[in-house]
């Protein structure tokens, strides 16, 4: 799925999260590492589960985390 | 490297070389024996010879990399991970009906006794469609999404 419309600013804010790494989010949200840096990159657009599961890890609603670009 | 990765690339490599060396070899012995019909012992020993190859490298390797981590083993497939597989699994169905017609093509071509060369014809199709298979997810993982 390259080049989607969705972006999001997850890099950002596992950096104000302690340096959270991808590895730690991945674990957290049930995914590998690989799946986390592919979604950073805009590579892979998530299910809303996992989309809501990385939201809730951040304590953060989800359009504050996704965005969708026209 | 994903775990999932690196066991495509085992399959990916291990397919690839057997096929490497067992189909040259098949059509060797065919060109070069008397009328085109190479005994049949010979055609057996060979056939037996690769999947054993075959059967053997995937146990070992695969059986290795559990060893080496046995954590991505653990480790359920994610959604990501399932997305590539079925998007590599569509795609090489694609090609094993285009391998398959062109199998259907080279067999209407050769002769009935060349039962034993047309049965390979038609695994040769069966090969490259897992050869595509798992090529297809070693590049989604690493270029793909």
């Amino acid at each position: 799925m390259p080049d989607v419309g969705i972006t999001n600013n997850i890099r950002e804010l596992r950096a104000a999260n302690g340096d959270m790494t991808q590895q730690e989010l991945g674990q957290l949200v049930g995914v590998t590492r690989q799946t986390v840096n592919a979604i950073e990159h805009n590579k892979y657009s998530p299910s809303l589960e996992v989309a809501f599961k990385i939201a809730q890890v951040f304590g953060k609603p989800l359009e504050e985390v996704f965005f969708y670009k026209k | 490297m994903p775990f999932r990765e690196k066991r495509a690339w085992i399959s990916f490599v291990v397919i690839g070389l057997v096929s490497i060396v067992y189909y040259p070899m098949l059509v060797t012995a065919y060109m070069t024996a008397d009328n085109h019909q190479p005994s049949f012992a010979y055609l057996h020993e060979l056939a037996f010879a690769a999947i054993m190859a075959f059967i053997v490298l995937e146990i070992l390797l695969h059986v290795g990399l559990r060893f080496i981590t046995p954590e991505g083993e653990r480790m359920p497939k994610d959604e990501r991970e399932r997305f590539i597989e079925a998007r590599a699994t569509q795609i090489a169905y694609l090609s094993l009906i285009v391998f398959g017609v062109m199998a259907a093509v080279l067999i209407l071509h050769h002769p009935g006794s060349w039962s034993w060369f047309n049965a390979n014809i038609a695994i040769f199709a069966i090969v490259m469609a897992e050869i595509v298979k798992y090529g297809m997810i070693i590049y989604q993982h690493r270029w793909g999404s």
